[in-house]
């Protein structure tokens, strides 16, 4: 057996550990929140939570997101089109897991502004105009402020009401449940209670045919 | 260029510094496993001793075929500072270094035990095992050369 044989047989074994163990620690994984979802069903939607679509849809979509996360950013507008292409069929339930260097203070702003029955102008705005209030990839709330201006909001209200304590419970409670089912990266969906199996926009899409086949 | 100094077949330096190969390789796998399949963050020190580890995975076998032994001097370097920074890791986990030195102050603290296998191994310690030994079987492979 020549050398060069030796070493790329140990290099191609090694490999295939490598990607079984992915494999095995990956089906584990899913295994594990499809557990969580279902052992903590009621973690998962809380009736404060911001909704978009029929209150009674038979497929309902949580999502775990941040506003300050590109990803997230790049899921609002086909997510919100998913929705309209199922007009009655589906709801949209939103949870916070602001990770993302201070966007806490937008996830405020939010839940101000939801007070003035603005969340989803403010929220729209905001995830078109992303790139503007997060210079150096952190979240500035007075550069998001600016963002807003022209939705008819009343901004001294709006910054009197971000120190509500109500609002700081709620995304308390939504951190504490976002630990609980062990969402840890944004943005994390449940279609009808599960985890998705994989990743991605057209996975989600997928799920959620699939639970209106279903339903 | 020195052609006698490249051999074919497995004389024993070969096979030692195969097995210190082995051992890179399934050290950068594992980094690698703990940090993008298991997400787990890298401290400060472990990027750094993943800074000396894995070059030792693509060039200890770029000296093994063919047959080049001055690979043990361009490997040792790269082994021996990745374990003196393996072992200052250990010292600073176990307290003996003054928190006053640990040069993480955002991200994951290094002193931060986050895996802990069969209670009693953690990823600092596994450096050093991995370290130690690609040390030791370089060594061994040098003094049978030098013989």
């Amino acid at each position: 057996m020549k050398q060069k044989t030796v070493l790329l047989a140990t290099a191609v074994l090694l490999l295939a550990i490598f990607a079984t163990a992915t494999l095995l620690y990956k089906r584990g994984q899913a295994n594990e929140s499809a557990r969580l979802a279902t052992t903590h069903s009621d973690h998962l939607i809380r009736d404060y939570s911001p909704t978009l679509g029929d209150t009674d849809a038979p497929v309902v979509i949580v999502e775990f997101f941040d506003p300050a996360c590109g990803t997230c950013q790049a899921f609002h507008e086909p997510v919100k089109h998913l929705l309209e292409e199922h007009p009655g069929k589906l709801k949209l339930v939103l949870r916070y897991a602001p990770f993302q260097v201070g966007s806490e203070r937008i996830v405020v702003l939010l839940e101000a502004a939801r007070l003035q029955d603005k969340f989803w102008p403010v929220l729209d705005a905001l995830m078109d105009t992303q790139e503007k209030w997060k210079p150096l990839h952190e979240a500035e709330l007075e550069l998001a402020l600016q963002q807003i201006g022209g939705l008819g909001l009343d901004l001294d209200r709006l910054r009197l009401d971000m120190s509500d304590p109500e609002i700081a419970r709620r995304l308390q409670q939504d951190q504490d449940d976002a630990n609980r089912l062990k969402v840890d990266t944004t943005p994390e969906f449940y279609v009808n209670g599960q985890p998705l199996p994989g990743f991605g926009f057209n996975v989600l899409k997928q799920t959620v045919a699939a639970a209106l086949r279903g339903s | 260029m020195n052609t006698s100094s490249i051999r074919s077949g497995f004389p024993t330096e070969w096979k030692l510094i195969f097995a210190a190969w082995v051992i890179a390789a399934s050290a950068t796998l594992g980094a690698l496993f703990f940090g993008e399949v298991m997400q787990l963050p890298p401290c400060l020190l472990c990027w750094y001793q993943r800074i000396f580890m894995f070059p030792l995975a693509l060039i200890l076998p770029l000296g093994l075929a063919p047959f080049d032994p001055r690979i043990i001097r361009y490997a040792l370097p790269l082994a021996v500072i990745g374990w003196g920074i393996a072992v200052f890791h250990q010292l600073l986990v176990a307290g003996w270094v003054p928190k006053d030195f640990e040069p993480c102050a955002k991200g994951v603290p290094c002193s931060k035990t986050v895996i802990e296998l069969f209670g009693f191994l953690t990823i600092p310690w596994l450096s050093i095992a991995a370290f130690t030994a690609i040390i030791v079987l370089l060594l061994l492979a040098r003094s049978r050369r030098v013989q």
